[in-house]
């Protein structure tokens, strides 16, 4: 049960990281982002590659990663996905392009061996039966707070209440005066660094493929569906109900099948509910 | 029996009212007009008749049947067309091809047939760019039938809307603000067709928020205003009306 | 015969002609390399017809897979004719096709980008998992050759025939109202939708269709193959079908049957690493995106001055 628990919030909160960037992505670019994945993928790689190449210590690694990763993410908007801002078939299509890219590129930079970093933080602690690592509470701490301190932005600080406008309605956000296609390349930088952050504290606790994009995406799809299409609060709560799904057929029917059942689940959701359960847009 | 009735009509966006508890009615063979002022719900009173949003209370009847959130292909299967106040067209395909699909449309398919070649197809084929070139001329589009949509300039490409739509031999057309943005020419030939259509039989409920256009044409006017009905009846009581004036106060848009 | 007739007739008596003898002065790697095109020709030219309504699915080559599967599995496990395999591949892949787009099209487009690359991940991964009815990384082996026949030009015949066959089909679906309809799907949605046009029955049935062409032609793979394993169908290989969409101009039928040549071709030439073709797709996708996104032959129309006066197809991205 405990272990339960514990996986259930770690992988929600990771899968919330991944989940809120691509719904703000969606909902502000109109464009659904296929290399979301990998640029978990790229976070984890990156860290790895500073930690074990350069020498760098964690803390140090993870920042540099984000920051990196989050100012390509604005570049690469700003120069390529720029033209692709609602225009859904096209915008997938250059997503998909990147998603090759970067994963490609991944293996190149990898070569076929998994790798992994060593102890983060050291010790482990039982809380309610369950053996904690240091890792995973790091992993805990830092992406909670990190999400809290998000939500915040989103509502007070005025670059996020201005994300916020142009998800609701961009024409109405443009006669207020607010500059949408520099929102737009915030938001795509943002939502890259909070994937590399993921894949940041992913590489301290699991292990590092350039496959490992691939799944956490799947699951910011299912969020999407359960969450309903550009809802971050929906995306929110259902990164979590997910978490914990995925954390019971982990332990009960096995890993390599937690993530079909999790996408049937969400197909059978979308029978039934069109436009997911929290759906906000006609 | 009312051509289209809209009983108690409701629509509600999160927490915006755009349309409250709408009545209204169109009878067969009458050139109906909707007016008020911009944002009064008028288009989405379109959108919830013609199947694109489904209201959050009330009903809509269309020759007695029941086509509250029906899809809005199926309520075009029925009769009930509208056009759309964005230019809306197959933008590739020339002026006749765009008539020519919405003519099909009444038909039924066989394609099988056609992958093989039948030549009973081909001879309904004909059929249908006969009746197409009959509209295209009605519309006075024969001079551009075979430009491609989005070369048009502005005022064929609305002429070309209303085409489209009467090809599928509407029982009810439904225009949403036809001569918004044209010229005095423009706008002339506009209401001429519409009348004409009128005349051929068809039953026009007309969306605008030019007033002067609706005052000339239309047998009946309803206006809205805030997702209310504020008045209804014919041409020179609206002109008199004290709401109406009033809803109108202040915008340009009023001309007596 | 008057001369006319005699000009649209010849190219095709001398293309029949080169590709019926083509067995008798082709290497067998070339014979090969044909075999692979025709196959891949299927491929595209189903992918398109749901391309057109403006959806681009992800998952195009996991009805080849599910086409190939079924049929390897249905083989070595029951022993069934090539021809029962066969069909029953095809409706495999056509009946998926369903199952998965019903609730993808409903709404939003949104949803069917995220399922049909869902469906992907999920096929393959069952795929690789599935030990007991898949064979897993390693697949199904030993599938037994149609008929008893191991020669090549055999196989070539009947994946001419059949690529000919699906071609010509869809060029008259092009044609057909249908076609025309679906056309209009892509370019105004909302329009369509208001006079009539059952929009998702449309995109379903299109859905279908190039599915179930994909499976069957996935049955021809793995009889040809005569083995199936999922690295034939990942990732990159349902990525490569997009590309040739994009680079060959989905607006034309043509288009993309080039493209599919010209970079098989390429491909098979060059014999690069997976993760090099990877990101050769993927700079040539951008590319292609940025500056030509209506293809080659958008590009070819621009350039003999056709895009403004002719009526003709447009589709892909806007």
């Amino acid at each position: 049960m405990g272990p339960i628990i514990l996986h259930g919030i770690l992988y929600g909160a990771m899968i919330a990281l991944m989940a809120v960037g691509f719904q703000l992505i969606f909902g502000i670019l109109y464009v659904v982002n296929y290399a979301h994945g990998e640029m978990l993928m790229w976070g984890a790689v990156a860290t790895y590659l500073l930690v074990s190449q350069v020498h760098i210590p964690f803390f140090g690694a993870m920042v540099i990663t984000i920051v990196v990763i989050g100012l390509l993410g604005w570049f690469f908007d700003r120069s390529v996905m720029r033209r692709f801002h609602g225009d859904l078939m096209g915008g997938a299509i250059v997503t998909l392009a990147l998603l090759l890219f970067l994963l490609n590129a991944g293996w190149f930079a990898l070569g076929p061996r998994t790798r992994g970093i060593p102890t983060v933080v050291t010790g482990s602690w039982q809380v309610l039966g369950t053996t904690v690592t240091g890792e995973q509470l790091l992993a805990l701490a830092v992406s909670i707070v990190v999400l809290l301190g998000f939500m915040w932005f989103l509502k007070y600080v005025k670059l996020g209440k201005s994300m916020r406008a142009v998800q609701q309605d961009s024409e109405a956000a443009l006669t207020m005066g607010i500059n949408v296609k520099h929102v737009c390349a915030v938001t795509f930088g943002l939502a890259a660094a909070l994937a590399a952050l993921a894949g940041s504290l992913m590489a301290s606790i699991y292990s590092i493929t350039p496959a490992m994009g691939t799944t956490p995406l799947i699951l910011a799809f299912i969020v999407v569906i359960l969450g309903g299409l550009g809802s971050v609060p929906g995306a929110f709560i259902a990164s979590f109900i997910i978490g914990f799904q995925q954390a019971i057929t982990d332990a009960y029917v096995g890993p390599q099948w937690s993530l079909a059942i999790s996408f049937g689940l969400a197909v059978v959701v979308l029978c039934l509910f069109p436009r997911g359960l929290m759906g906000r847009y006609e | 029996m009312a051509l289209l009735e809209v009983v108690k009509v409701t629509k509600r966006f999160g927490g915006l009212e755009a349309l409250k508890d709408l009545d209204l009615q169109v009878e067969s063979g009458e050139l109906a007009g909707l007016i008020g002022p911009n944002g009064a719900g008028k288009s989405t009173l379109f959108n919830v008749i013609s199947g694109v949003m489904r209201p959050t209370s009330g009903k809509i009847f269309f020759q007695g049947e029941d086509i509250t959130g029906m899809k809005p292909y199926r309520i075009a299967e029925k009769g009930l067309v509208r056009t759309f106040q964005a230019t809306k067209l197959f933008m590739n395909l020339s002026v006749l091809a765009n008539v020519e699909i919405a003519c099909h449309i009444a038909a039924k398919p066989n394609t099988a047939g056609e992958v093989i070649g039948l030549t009973s197809v081909k001879q309904r084929e004909n059929e249908a760019q006969q009746m197409a070139i009959g509209i295209v001329k009605k519309t006075g589009l024969e001079t551009v039938s075979g430009e491609l949509a989005k070369n048009l300039p502005h005022g064929y490409q609305r002429a070309l809307g209303v085409a489209i739509a009467l090809a599928t031999r509407p029982k009810l057309l439904c225009l949403d603000e036809p001569v918004t943005g044209m010229n005095i020419e423009e706008t002339r030939f506009m209401t001429e067709l519409i009348s004409r259509i009128r005349q051929e039989g068809t039953t026009i409920l007309l969306i605008e928020h030019t007033i002067r256009v609706v005052m000339d044409i239309c047998d009946r006017i309803t206006v809205v205003n805030f997702g209310k009905k504020i008045a209804e009846g014919k041409p020179k009581e609206i002109k008199s009306n004290k709401d109406v004036i009033e809803a109108y106060l202040g915008t340009e848009e009023y001309v007596t | 015969m008057n001369k006319r007739r005699l000009k649209s007739i010849l190219p095709i008596v001398i293309g029949s002609i080169f590709f019926l003898t083509f067995p008798w002065f082709g290497t067998p790697w070339l014979l090969h390399i044909a075999i692979v095109i025709f196959l891949n020709l299927v491929l595209i030219v189903g992918y398109r017809l749901l391309y057109i309504t403006g959806l681009g699915s992800f998952c195009h080559i996991t009805f080849y897979a599910i086409g190939a599967y079924t049929t390897a599995i249905l083989i070595t496990r029951l022993g069934l004719p090539f021809g029962v395999c066969f069909l029953a591949s095809g409706i495999m892949s056509a009946a998926f096709a369903f199952l998965v787009g019903w609730p993808a099209m409903r709404t939003r487009g949104a949803y069917f980008f995220i399922i049909s690359f869902g469906f992907f991940v999920i096929f393959y991964t069952i795929l690789m998992n599935w030990y007991a009815m898949t064979g897993g990384y390693a697949g199904i082996k030993d599938i037994p050759p149609i008929m008893g026949i191991t020669t090549v030009p055999p196989y070539y015949y009947l994946a001419m025939v059949f690529c000919a066959a699906t071609i010509f089909i869809m060029y008259r679906l092009d044609r057909s109202r249908y076609g025309r309809e679906l056309y209009a799907i892509g370019d105004a949605e909302d329009l369509a939708d208001v006079i009539g046009i059952n929009v998702l029955r449309h995109r379903l049935l299109a859905f279908a269709i190039g599915a179930g062409f994909a499976g069957f032609a996935g049955s021809i793979h793995a009889s040809y193959y005569s083995y199936v394993a999922p690295a034939s169908f990942s990732l990159i290989n349902t990525i490569i079908i997009i590309a040739w969409c994009v680079i060959g101009g989905a607006r034309t039928l043509w288009g993309p049957i080039i493209a599919t040549v010209a970079l098989t071709l390429f491909a098979e030439s060059l014999r690069l690493s997976g993760t090099l073709n990877g990101i050769l797709y993927a700079v040539v996708l951008f590319i292609f995106m940025m500056m030509a996104p209506h293809g080659i032959s958008g590009l070819i129309d621009t350039l003999r001055g056709r895009r403004r006066r002719r009526e003709y197809l447009d589709v892909g991205t806007k």
